[in-house]
Formats: C-alpha cells, structure tokens, sequence
C-alpha cells in the first residue's frame, strides 16, 4: 500500500539523511592530518649473534609489521624414516604449544586481526607473523612458542592427517604441481628429490616423535634468521637473544644433493601435456646461476602483456612455428645451496607435444651456438632486474629475500649490488649457460595425455 | 641431552605465560619507535591535480624503485545497453594489438625491451589500462599509455581474431563456478537493469560486434572527466603532470550531440536463480541483500560485519578454534568446503552477502547457519566481536596495500568513487568510530527483514524453497 510504503521510505531517508555528512565522498570532519612529516629512508641492518642466528630488519614505517622465523629445515633435510615430516610441520604451527594452547594462540592472533602463516620449500621453512605495529609483541610471543617450544600432542598430531589427504587432493588437481615434484624425484638421489608434500606411503607414520625429532635436528640458531620488517632491529636483536637460543649448534648437515638425470612419466586423462625438461645447472649465489637467470629471461619467462603475442620471448617464436595449436613454454630455472635446474617448461596439446618440446629445445640450442644479440641480451638484463625489484615491492617478497639472504651469508644486498652483478653478465656467459643445458644430462618429467610425449632419449 | 633442552624450553614457556603483558613490553621501554597512529599520519599523501580539460592526475610517492602508473575509466558494463553488453570486455582484448605509432609487434618490443608489465582489467564501473615499469621509464610509459587509450587502431582482421578469443574465454569460465555463481547474482539481485549484465556479454555479442560498436563505444565513454592517471612508487608528482599535459590534453570532454549518459538507477529485485546440475561435485551458493553504495558512510560498519563472520576454506589452521562461529561450526559439522562474506559497492547500490561451496548433503545446515550469522549481528553482537572485526579489518585494509599496482589501483578507484584518496588515517577514524549499537543498528537496517537474492549452481536439491529463506531473515520477538 502506497502509504505504508511512504512510511519505511521516510525512515530510511531520514537515516540517510542524519548521517549524510559523513559521507566517504567528504573528508571526516574532526579529523587533522597535517602537517604530514614523512619519515626519513631507513637501510636493512644484519646482525650475526654469537649463537649464529642472524637477525635482520628493515624499518619501513609500515602500519602493519610482519615478523618471520626462517629456518634451513626444508624437506630436503628428512630422510627416510621421516619423509613426510615438514608437510606436517607446516600444518602443526597452530598445536598447542609450552606457553600457549592452541585455543590461545588462535583466539589471541585472530583478536588482534592478525595472521600466522608457514610456508616450505625444499631448503627452509618460515614462519610469519603478521599484524598491526602495536601488537607486535602479542604476536611475537605466539611465534617464539611456535618455533622453540612446540608439544606435538600425539592426538593433535593425528589430527592433522584429514589436513595432509586434503593438501595431497588440492595438490594433485594442479597438473604444474605435479610435474614440478615429479622432475625433482627423478633428478635427483638424495635431498633435493625429497617432495614438499608427504608420500602416500607416510601418510599415517609420521607421530609426535618425528616431529620432536626433526625440530631438535634442525631447528637450531646457527640455521635460523629471525628477520623483520616495520620493526626495531634492538628489539629484534633483544628477543633472538633471549628466547630464540633454546637449540644452540648446527644441528645434523644436510646431505650434498647428487644429480642423477632421470624420466618420470605421468600419464592422465588431460588433453593438455605439461612437460619439463632440465639438465643441472648452478648453486644459487654463483654467477653462473645469474647467467642463468639472464638465460631464462632471455628465452622468456612468462607473458609481459596481458593476451600478448610473446614477440620478445623466443621459446615462444620458436614454438609457434612447429604448431597452430594453443601452447604455452617459458624457461625453467630453480637454485638450491649446492645445485640448480635449467630448461624448459612447455604445455601443448597432447598431439603436438613431440613438436612442441623439439622446437622448444632448438631455441636453447639456438643461443648455445651464438644466436643472440646485444639487443636480446640488454633486454633480457632489464627484464630480469624489473622482475627482481618488482618481487621487493610486497612485504612478503621483501621478507623473503631478506630472510633467505640472511639465512645463506648474513648480509643483505643492496639493491645496486645486483643490479651491478647483473650488468656484468656478457654474451659468452649466456652461451656457455646454455651450452651447460644442452651437454648435459637430461632430466625430463611429463604429465597428460602421453602418447606423443617423446621420451627423453628422444628429444 | 634431549630432556635438558626440553626443560629449558618449559621455563621459557612457564615464563612467557605467567606475565600478564608479554614480556618484550619490558624491552621495548624506553627506545624510541615508531607507534601505529604515528605511521598511519606519517603515510605518504596522495595528491591530486586537475587537468584542464578535466582529466585528473593523482599519485603516491613510495619510494620505491619500481611504479604502476594506469589510467582508470568509468566505463564497464554498467554502461552498455541489450545491444552492446560485451564491448567494453572485446575492446579490452583489442587494446594492445597495436596502436596507431605502434602495430602490435612494435608495441609489444617497447614493453618488453623495458622490462616492463601491461595489462589491463573491465569490471561493472570501471575500466583499467595499467602498466608496471621501473620508475625511469614513466615518461615512455605514460606516452605508451596515452596510445593505448586514444589511438587504438581497431583493426578489421584483428577483431575478427578476437572472436574466437573472446568465444573460447566465455567457455572457459563456464568451468570456473564462483564467478558464474556471482554473474548469476548479479543477474537476478539487479535483473531488467544495467547492473544485471555481465562483464563478459552473452555470445551473440562476440560473434555479433562490429568495428563501429567498439568506435561508438570509445567515443560515448572515453571522455576526460571520467578518467583518472594514476602512479604509485618512486613517481613525483609533477613530472606525472606534466606527462599527463602533453600527451592526454588531446581527451575529449563533450559529448557528440551534447548526450551526456546519465547512470539510470538499478533497483534490487530479491529473487533467486538456481542452476541445478547433479553432475558437480560441489554446489556453489550465495545470498545477498542490497548493501551500501560506494560512497555510503554505511560501507565502514558492514565491513566491519563482514570481517566479525570472516571467511573459511579447508587450509585454514585453527579448526576448532576459531573466533568466527560460522568458521568453527565449518570444521565441526563439516558445513562446507569454503565461505566468504562479501560486499560489493556501485556507485549507488550495493550488494552484501555470503558466498559458500558446500556438499549436497550440508546446503539446507549451511545456509541456515550463514542466516543464523546475520541475524546475531542485527541482534546480540558483543564488543568483543565487534573489537575483532575492527582489528581484523584494519589489518586488510592495510595488508590490500602490498605493492605499487595495489596502491595503484586503489588511488584510481577512490578518485573515481569518491572524488579523493581516502588515507588509511581516516579508515581508521571511521573504522573506531564502530560500536556494537552500530553494527546492530545498520546491520538491521540492511539485512532484518529483507528479502534477499540468491544463486545457486550445482547439486542444488537441498537448497530450502526462497520462502523460508525469506522467513530466516528474521526472528519472531515481541
């Protein structure tokens, strides 16, 4: 009815009305923001501790801070009698802990709208905080209680395994994932060919003792970083002193990896192959592995151009000459502490995968016998230099170069310093990078519909 | 060797739960450090400049090497009428095949050679054309830009290119059931009006659209008062300026025929729409009410609403444990495989709501229990939740700020929202100023009693009949 109506439009008018002055269109009366003093640039300060466990900090002046626990405990350090442990480490960060329960932790780090999260990868696992600049010590309390004091309860252990099966599902849905472990299993004898996820065959005998185990092993100060951004670096300094010194020493050494070159193939019912082709290439830290990096941003690392062409990349010239099908092939390249990964990474329709691979595979060959210009070379330097300044612009790239540069020699590159080392790559290193890939060994691993997959004493 | 450091790890344990503040406090006395309302202060300021011709210029300088500098238009799918829903999404995929300085090959050397990223996105209201360089670079990116959005050459055979392009993406995102889940809400909540259309247009467009369209498009909705410039990162803001002078002075600001397209209201219809199709694993399902326009005061408590019932999905740590009760009767009863509470603002509606993924059997549980969330808000939200979600929110707002294409994007939305760059100070005003009445209030205001779209794709059977979804909106109390 009209009236009635009339009534309830009233009312909602006279709400609106009530607070249209504080509409966001209009600055917020009663509020004074200038004058605005910025604050002064601010360098990343790394102190070394005599326990060995590095600290490293950079103010930002950030509303928000973040604070990680890098540790070199990744899976490349389980052995067989607890494969499958860092899977569930990564899942354990919230269990009950000697200072907090798992109630506490959860409620105290959600009051605070702050988050803990943690990731691995095959040489360490973090540890993150992240909350607003003045809660910073509620959530650092949560973080050391995680790293040094964990109770691994068996039934909170066991809890996890429904967690694993689901990561194992979610994993298993992404063809890339799937590639990416397999080519490590099959390059790899030791270390390194240890999967992130947890192996069918563990998936019910990894216990609270294993746990216990690989963080005593592990989780020691002279493999840990305990880095910052938008905090102090004293008060950083104070608390690794005080209450990140509970395991002192190495710990166990890790075992160095032996490259081996192998094929895993993994057929599926997919239309689309992936396929990686790699031989060995360098230890991350070496100019050799910048050539490599070089290398990949040369051959072309990923598109520039939303639903561009690729002119610039020549995996992906290459490529469109030997098929019409749709197709994506960037360069692959991967570096550990004691080895590296260089190739191709290709997805083809099942059909064309022969020639999709083959073509990808001249490209590099291509640029082995001297077919790059300065041109290529210039851009392929600036690529590379955009890319790694673009990875600092969030806070979690930022973290993480500071923490694994800390972790690896307790310093931190100025962002000059490589961008000199980069300049400093010349046209030989690029060749003799990719004459590495294309002499060595092979180490292939392909997933789809394999029929016209070429094995890899066929490439 | 094992026990003694478990026992020293129990002192530091004991230790750290007996004090009531945590210990570091004591560390921390005494050193001089930045606090959080100081840092909000300190931000760096956004600052805008209006062009002659009415194109406006705003940028943040971060400091950092790196920059996104883009244009955002108020131009989307809102805009297009029956005939041309799909243009603005066929013009985004005939943006960067060339310019008239640049054929598509030179135009994509230019990028690349700078190392550089182009990309671009087309929503409801707005359209963006962006680009990440090193800062050094601005001038050319600026002027690339400028050639993109102006002089795009729309070539004949290109276009027709595009058509199995834009064919083979509308296939694609069939498979893709969140975004068809929301597409079908938006379809039902704003039916018979602009808002209804989706973002990609029906298939008869892209078969359908000539190079006239596109033209017609451009030229009714590519005009200087509606565009923004706007950079992030290492930029100053005058050489931005004075790059925005000499290549975009050129930006219409009259309309052919002086018909200047007025905005017509979209009314919320509540509605639902369901896609039954048993064959799907998982159903995808999501009610809404009509929420706040994007200018609205009342956007701050429903943000604030929205983080109190948060989000879930199966990865999350905490299980049992979680503050959010939605979440936690997630885990126990196995409700669902994720949720998220949403609000979407326009310029004059909105739209606020709960999205989940759940199985078969937990539809009629889940959807109870998302109802049974909005109505404690209206009712008996505690200063505890409310101080949760104020944090949390908080939090994201400023976590969302990670990166200059970030802050990029949201200097470009707030102009053309609101005229202005809201600082995150003034959020966090707005944000204090939420109190427990506040929440009920407005909560009450939105939701109480209204009647609410809903879509839902999938194994839908259990989903309870509208009626008393409706009748779940609110509670008999005398």
């Amino acid at each position: 009815m009209k009236g009635i109506r009339g009534i309830s439009q009233l009312s909602k008018r006279f709400y609106a009305a009530a607070r249209k002055d504080q509409s966001l269109a209009q600055p917020l009366a009663g509020l004074s923001l200038s004058p605005r003093v910025g604050h002064s640039y601010q360098d990343v300060h790394v102190t070394r501790l005599p326990s060995g466990l590095v600290i490293a900090s950079l103010e930002n002046y950030s509303p928000a801070s973040k604070i990680g626990v890098f540790i070199k405990a990744g899976c490349r350090y389980e052995t067989p009698e607890n494969q499958g442990v860092t899977h569930l480490l990564r899942l354990a960060s919230g269990l009950t802990t000697k200072g907090a329960s798992a109630f506490k932790i959860c409620r105290g780090i959600e009051a605070v709208g702050g988050s803990l999260s943690v990731t691995s990868s095959r040489e360490n696992m973090t540890y993150t905080v992240n909350c607003l600049r003045d809660d910073v010590d509620t959530v650092m309390e949560y973080l050391i209680n995680v790293t040094t004091a964990p109770e691994f309860r068996p039934w909170e252990v066991s809890d996890l395994t429904p967690k694993v099966k689901v990561d194992k599902a979610q994993a298993a849905q992404s063809a890339q994932i799937g590639v990416v472990e397999g080519l490590h299993e099959a390059a790899y004898k030791n270390a390194l060919c240890n999967s992130l996820y947890c192996p069918d065959h563990m998936i019910n005998n990894i216990h609270s003792e294993h746990l216990h185990q690989f963080v005593q092993n592990n989780f020691t100060s002279a493999r840990m970083a305990l880095v910052g951004l938008g905090v102090d670096h004293t008060v950083l300094k104070q608390v690794g002193e005080q209450f990140l010194n509970i395991r002192s020493g190495a710990g166990t050494t890790g075992a160095k990896a032996q490259y081996r070159g192998g094929e895993i193939r993994l057929p599926s019912a997919s239309s689309l192959v992936h396929s990686a082709v790699v031989s060995q290439s360098a230890a991350a830290g070496t100019s050799e592995a910048l050539a490599f990096s070089v290398l990949q941003h040369l051959l072309g690392a990923g598109p520039h151009i939303k639903r561009g062409a690729g002119v610039a990349s020549k995996l992906v010239q290459g490529v469109s000459k030997a098929t019409a099908d749709p197709f994506d092939v960037t360069a692959f390249n991967t570096s550990y502490s004691d080895s590296g990964l260089f190739g191709v990474y290709t997805i083809s329709q099942a059909a064309a995968a022969g020639d999709v691979i083959k073509a990808a595979l001249a490209q590099v060959k291509a640029v082995a016998d001297g077919g790059v210009t300065a041109a290529d070379l210039t851009r392929a330097k600036a690529q590379l230099k955009c890319h790694y300044l673009m990875s600092l612009e969030t806070s979690e790239g930022l973290l993480e170069a500071m923490g694994s540069q800390a972790l690896t020699d307790a310093s931190y590159q100025s962002t000059e310093e490589i961008s000199k080392k980069i300049d400093n790559i010349s046209l030989t290193d690029v060749a003799n990078a990719a004459k590495t890939f294309v002499s060595g060994k092979k180490t292939m691993a392909s997933s789809g519909n394999l029929v016209k997959t070429p094995f890899v004493d066929e490439i | 060797m094992a026990a003694s450091v478990c026992r020293v790890g129990s002192t530091v344990g004991r230790a750290l739960a007996k004090t009531h503040r945590p210990i570091l406090l004591s560390l921390r006395r005494g050193q001089a450090s930045v606090s959080y309302a100081q840092s909000l202060l300190g931000a760096p300021e956004t600052r805008l400049t209006t062009l002659d011709n009415g194109l406006r210029v705003a940028s943040e300088e971060t400091g950092h090497a790196t920059c996104t500098v883009g244009l955002w238009i108020s131009a989307g799918s809102r805009y297009e009428s029956e005939k041309n829903n799909g243009a603005g999404f066929f013009l985004e995929h005939m943006a960067f095949k060339g310019t008239k300085k640049h054929p598509q090959t030179a135009l994509e050397q230019q990028v690349e050679s700078m190392g550089a990223h182009l990309s671009a996105y087309t929503s409801r209201e707005h359209t963006a054309y962006y680009m990440k360089t090193l800062t050094k670079d601005l001038p050319k990116a600026v002027e690339l830009l400028s050639e993109v959005v102006q002089s795009c050459s729309l070539n004949e055979a290109e276009i027709e290119q595009q058509r199995s392009v834009v064919l083979r993406e509308l296939e694609e995102v069939e498979s893709n059931l969140q975004e068809v889940c929301l597409d079908l809400l938006h379809s039902t909540a704003f039916q018979g009006t602009a808002l209804g259309h989706s973002v990609l247009g029906p298939s008869s467009s892209a078969r359908n659209l000539t190079r006239q369209d596109l033209v017609d498009y451009v030229n009714s909705h590519y005009k200087a008062p509606r565009m923004v410039l706007a950079a992030a990162g290492g930029v100053s803001h005058d050489e931005l300026v004075g790059l925005a002078k000499s290549h975009f002075s050129g930006v219409s600001f009259e309309y052919e025929g002086d018909a200047v397209p007025v905005l017509s209201p979209c009314r919320f219809t509540g509605s639902e729409i369901r896609m039954r199709d048993d064959a799907l694993p998982l159903a995808h399902i999501a009610i809404a009410v009509e929420g706040a326009s994007a200018a609205s005061p009342d956007i701050v408590p429903l943000m604030v609403a929205n983080a109190i019932i948060g989000s879930y999905d199966l990865t999350y740590g905490g299980g049992k444990h979680l503050s959010s009760r939605l979440a936690r009767l997630a885990v126990e009863d196995n409700l669902c495989h994720s949720f998220q509470a949403f609000h979407s603002s326009y310029s004059d509606t909105g739209l606020l709501g709960i999205y989940f993924v759940a199985d078969k059997n937990n539809i009629d549980d889940m959807m109870h229990w998302s109802q049974n969330a909005w109505m404690n808000l209206c009712t008996t939200v505690t200063e505890s939740d409310v101080a949760r979600g104020r944090n949390a929110l908080k939090a994201s707002l400023v976590g969302q700020l990670n990166g200059t294409t970030p802050i990029c994007d949201d200097i470009g939305r707030h102009i053309l929202n609101y005229g202005r760059r809201i600082p995150l100070a003034e959020w966090d005003a707005r944000i204090d100023a939420v109190t427990p009445k506040m929440v009920r209030d407005i909560c009450s205001k939105y939701i109480y009693d209204k009647c609410p779209a809903v879509a839902a794709v999938g194994p839908v059977e259990q989903l309870p009949d509208y009626n008393r979804m409706r009748s779940a909106m609110y509670w008999l109390r005398f």
